[in-house]
């Protein structure tokens, strides 16, 4: 009895320590695990997102004049909101790994995948702003996401301080190499002899690529069968087994079949061409505006201070701009394509306002 | 002819020292992926898939396929010993295996799965050799297909059912209930999810089943007082001439299963491990044995999930297409090292296409070499008295629901379903029906929606496609078997009738 | 067993109404055919009256004798409990107080309440279960486990 009483008393003390320490805000220590205890995925906490809103952030406070960072033996950590193994996972460990060679930095990368990647993004959004706590968005999710009302999503383009863009994915329409359709202009007469009849693929519902079909309908002034799939895999293999007219993916995602000689890319959903699909026409250049992109960029949460982030952002486009870094980035189908903060916030800007619109399109779509 | 000259060709590639030497590392792993709880087989390849970078093209592809496919028995290891799925599929194995390991047969449980998955294995890599023409097939399994291939795997459910079928539907229906949780396929509506975001996915599916199975079984033990539950003499080790011959059928009935299932991307190794595991059911002679420690019942399965993960590569080297997530980054692996596969691979990379190919051949035999004398290891895990051993598979299990995707959430949902499971037992409640329909039902529903969309709201496209109007007349006589029993027509006649209708 | 398994199905039933409540504020519809709420108000529906099926069947079929060891005695209740409860702390704790800590505890408490293992082998035990799985997870397998955010703790390697 006497073991069980001194037991029972070791775990009261803890959970005492944990109450306690929930009282207090910051905790000096850099961690991956979120700052605010609120944060913390625990099954009965009371109402836990709605309270952290990413307005309560501190704004930028003065630092010191001279910052040390990242402080020796500090390492800083890169929240990747997919799982390991996928292609943001890959990007985001290059970027570490070339960070540790290039600027001796030491940097690890988590992975907080769930829930659509929003899981990820509220870890980041309510990371502590110390530079020690970094992550990889893809822009076009996470707008679709916040955008989602009933998602409740704690974060939007202000809690996130963009650091540099990684690289980008251009949105792409492709048909079975068998297929007749030639261009955009094909598909549409298609789908204009076939009112509603015409099968086009998509991935996920109110994403880049769904929304991008949508504004497609509503630009060639035609009614399609729209479907939803869940992984880009399901979507091709409907295409070449005949079930769908054409897909609307991106390019990187089709090169592997189109490579193989299976399918066709007949637009690129973008402002302009890609070296990835030479000699493929954007979807502007064929009369239709319907842009669509897989966007990755690195950020830091709001309020992380100006110094702090002078050094991430010169650090990262150091990397960006190296051979080396170019190489490994290639190997996994990454094509570099820097821009500096700036540039991705305008960038977010435009693309939230065209996916509001957008989304308003595919809400009546739905029914 | 000329594709045995190519694998020939292929062997003498694979069996060089290095490559040899990293197929060996790639099994070794593998298991341990498949064993250790929250790391799973991508995992595992991911973290792998740096090393790879210095290596040539052919090892790095040998090693993370052999992750691949180790994971898959590695996973077996935990059903039995400890009624914890390491992995989805091998949820099943835990009705039989477990109950086996209790009766002191935890060796010939491991034995049966090592030489099942080496059989269901080595039948499917050779599909891959002859494989063209039945990827094409695959495809023709578009939503529509895939929806009615659904419903006929979900009457599977009514041959899950214990003693009463009241409570084993009640099961099955309990599954599909909470594979509703989360953002729904039609309009991307919150369903069930409490307003939490870790629920918009749905509920994680590796801390339900370790709930149901593994904290319900402790719960149970404990109110017991952690009195020793395994007989702990061990008899034979090996598999006795009765085990093979019990066996011999399901082994190859759960390779046609696996390998079927493999080839149509999407369906994934869990519904082959179950659909296996009813079939076997349906067919004894004695089905009421099922659960108390059969052999059939994990010789099926076992072969089903390890033939379906080694099918489950073929559209990928065919058509360029991964069947699942895993084999995505094993695509991935491919492209890294500047090769696209697809049937461009063959041609222009014959060496490594086939070279990958003749070693998993080798990762198979490498396995079962592997295995087989590790079985008087994992054993001796059971003589640790269980007062320590509940513990330590607690910690194991809380460990694994936390790993799984870093969320203290999901050990609050195992936790749940613990109960949740410990109530299921006793009232008598199966559990299996449960797990498989939790996984069916969000395929169905969305490869219904799907269908729909095709079709835009017509529901004679279901019958139109003759595949998925021959499976849905199919699951209609396996919904119907049962009451066809009581007609005065007898059993065998009722059959052939609805079968005449066909 | 009749009274236990006629409170258990009433109490399914319940769950049933819950469920169908909660499908019937989803789409029952959409234009091409099933909405969100389809499935869920179906399968409540086929859920309460299976129910109310095993309800009757209970209610009117010979009762079976209860399991002798069916509800748990003082001892095993408690064990029962404890368990759950060690769980639920963890759950709770593991952010904050970071793996090795929570993990130490959980297994410390397991074997030393309930297991009744002599202290050096649960202490051996318990902190091979936690700091050496911590680091056989973080430094080999990159699996991230949380450290504490209590600053005494951190500042420990914890």
């Amino acid at each position: 009895m006497k073991r069980l009483v001194i037991s029972i008393l070791v775990l009261v003390s803890l959970l005492a320590a944990a109450c306690s320490q929930a009282a207090p805000a910051p905790a000096p220590a850099p961690t991956q695990a979120p700052a605010q205890p609120a944060a913390a995925p625990q099954p009965k906490a009371a109402e836990p997102t709605k309270a952290a809103a990413p307005a309560a952030q501190p704004t930028a406070v003065p630092a010191p004049p001279k910052v040390d960072f990242p402080a020796k033996g500090k390492s800083i950590t890169i929240i990747v909101p997919t799982a390991a193994g996928g292609p943001m996972d890959m990007g985001a460990r290059n970027m570490a790994t070339e960070l540790e060679r290039q600027m001796g930095w030491s940097v690890n990368v988590v992975n907080k995948a769930g829930a659509g990647q929003q899981l990820g993004y509220t870890d980041l959004a309510q990371g502590k702003p110390d530079g020690y706590t970094l992550g990889l968005i893809t822009i076009e999710n996470a707008i679709g996401l916040y955008l989602d009302t009933q998602r409740k999503a704690v974060f939007k383009q202000d809690s996130f301080m963009p650091i540099a863009m990684q690289t980008q994915d251009p949105g792409a329409v492709g048909v079975k190499a068998s297929s007749p359709y030639k261009s955009l202009a094909d598909l549409v007469n298609a789908a204009k002899a076939n009112p509603g009849k015409l099968a086009i693929g998509t991935i996920g519902i109110m994403t880049s690529p769904h929304l991008a079909a949508v504004k497609f309908q509503q630009s060639a002034g035609v009614k399609m069968a729209i479907v939803n799939f869940d992984a880009s895999s399901e979507r091709e293999a409907a295409l070449m087994g005949g079930k769908l007219e054409a897909n609307v993916g991106t390019v990187s995602a089709f090169a592997t079949l189109e490579k193989a000689g299976e399918l066709r890319t007949i637009a690129v959903l973008a402002k302009q061409e890609s070296a990835e699909a030479p000699g493929v026409k954007t979807a502007e250049a064929q009369g239709h505006k319907v842009y669509s992109a897989s966007t990755r960029a690195f950020a830091a949460p709001a309020g992380t201070p100006k110094e702090i982030m002078d050094i991430l952002v010169d650090g990262m486009a150091k990397v960006m701009k190296s051979a080396s870094y170019k190489e490994l980035a290639m190997k996994v189908g990454q094509p570099p394509m820097y821009l500096g903060p700036k540039e991705v916030e305008t960038f977010w800007k435009e693309t939230e306002a065209d996916t509001k619109a957008n989304m308003e399109l595919a809400k009546s779509e739905l029914k | 002819m000329n594709a045995f000259q190519d694998l020939l060709m292929g062997f003498t590639i694979a069996l060089s020292p290095e490559n040899l030497l990293f197929a060996l590392i790639g099994c070794i792993f593998g298991t341990m992926v498949g064993v250790l709880p929250g790391v799973g087989p991508s995992a595992g390849m991911a973290l792998l898939i740096p090393m790879t970078y210095q290596l040539p093209a052919t090892s790095a592809i040998i090693m993370l396929a052999a992750i691949y496919y180790g994971a898959m028995y590695g996973g077996t290891i935990t059903s039995v010993l400890l009624n914890v799925p390491g992995e989805a599929a091998s949820a099943v194995t835990c009705l039989d295996g477990y109950q086996m390991a209790k009766q002191g047969r935890a060796g010939a449980a491991l034995a049966i799965a090592a030489v099942g998955s080496f059989v269901g294995g080595t039948i499917a890599v050779m599909g891959l050799v002859v494989a063209a023409p039945l990827t094409r097939f695959a495809l023709e399994f578009g939503p529509v297909e895939f929806f009615a291939m659904m419903i006929f795997a979900l009457t599977l459910v009514t041959g899950l059912a214990g003693k009463s079928i009241v409570k084993g539907m009640m099961s099955g229906v309990f599954g599909l209930l909470l594979g509703t949780v989360g953002m729904d396929p039609t309009r991307g509506m919150a369903r069930f999810t409490f307003d939490r975001m870790e629920l918009m996915d749905g509920v994680g599916f590796i801390p339900v089943i370790m709930g149901l199975f593994g904290v319900g079984e402790i719960l149970v033990n404990a109110q017991g007082q952690f009195r020793p539950i395994f007989e702990t003499k061990v008899s034979s080790l090996l598999l006795t001439i009765r085990d093979l011959k019990a066996s011999f059928w399901p082994i190859l009935r759960g390779t046609g299963i696996g390998f079927f299932m493999g080839i149509v991307p999407g369906v994934g190794v869990t519904p082959a491990a179950f659909t296996s595991y009813t079939v076997e059911k349906k067919l004894s002679k004695t089905p009421e044995k099922f659960g108390t420690g059969m052999i059939e019942g994990v010789a099926g399965p076992e072969t089903a999930n390890n033939a379906c993960a080694n099918a489950a590569l073929i559209p990928l080297f065919t058509l360029g297409i991964p069947g699942s997530a895993v084999v995505a980054i094993l695509m991935g692996a491919f492209m890294i090292n500047g090769l696209v596969p697809g049937p461009l691979l063959f041609k222009e990379h014959p060496e490594v296409a086939w070279a990958v190919i003749a070693s998993m051949y080798i990762g198979n035999v490498i396995l079962l070499i592997l295995n087989l004398p590790l079985i008087n290891i994992w054993i001796t895990l059971l003589k640790v008295p269980y007062s320590i051993l509940f513990a330590l598979v607690l910690g194991f299990m809380v460990l694994g629901a936390y790993g799984v995707d870093g969320k203290a959430f999901d050990v609050g949902v195992m936790l749940l379903f613990g109960v949740v499971g410990f109530t299921m037992r006793k009232l008598d409640i199966p559990l299996a029906p449960a797990v498989l329909t939790l996984i069916l039902g969000p395929m169905m529903e969305r490869a219904l929606r799907r269908a729909l969309q095709i079709s835009q709201g017509d529901f004679a496209i279901f019958m139109e496609s003759p595949i998925s109007a021959v499976l849905l007349v199919a699951a209609g006589i396996v919904l119907l078997l049962p009451a066809l029993r009581f007609l005065p027509l007898g059993r065998i006649r009722g059959l052939g009738g609805a079968d005449a209708e066909v | 067993m009749r009274r236990v398994s006629q409170g258990a199905a009433l109490v399914c039933v319940l769950f049933a109404l819950w469920v169908i409540a909660q499908a019937s504020q989803l789409e029952y519809s959409t234009s091409i055919g099933p909405g969100a709420g389809f499935f869920p108000m179906w399968l409540g529906i086929l859920f309460g009256g299976l129910s109310a099926i095993w309800f009757v069947q209970a209610s009117t079929r010979p009762d079976e004798p209860l399991q002798e060891d069916f509800i748990p005695d003082r001892g095993g209740m408690f064990r029962i409990i404890a368990i759950l409860l060690a769980i639920a702390a963890f759950t709770a704790l593991v952010d904050f107080v970071g793996f090795q800590v929570t993990m130490f505890a959980f297994l410390l408490f397991l074997l030393l309440a309930l297991g009744r293992q002599n202290p050096a082998l649960t202490l051996v035990l318990s902190l091979l279960g936690s700091v050496g799985v911590y680091y056989v997870f973080v430094k080999w397998l990159d699996v991230p486990l949380p450290t504490s955010t209590i600053g005494l703790l951190s500042g420990l390697g914890l």
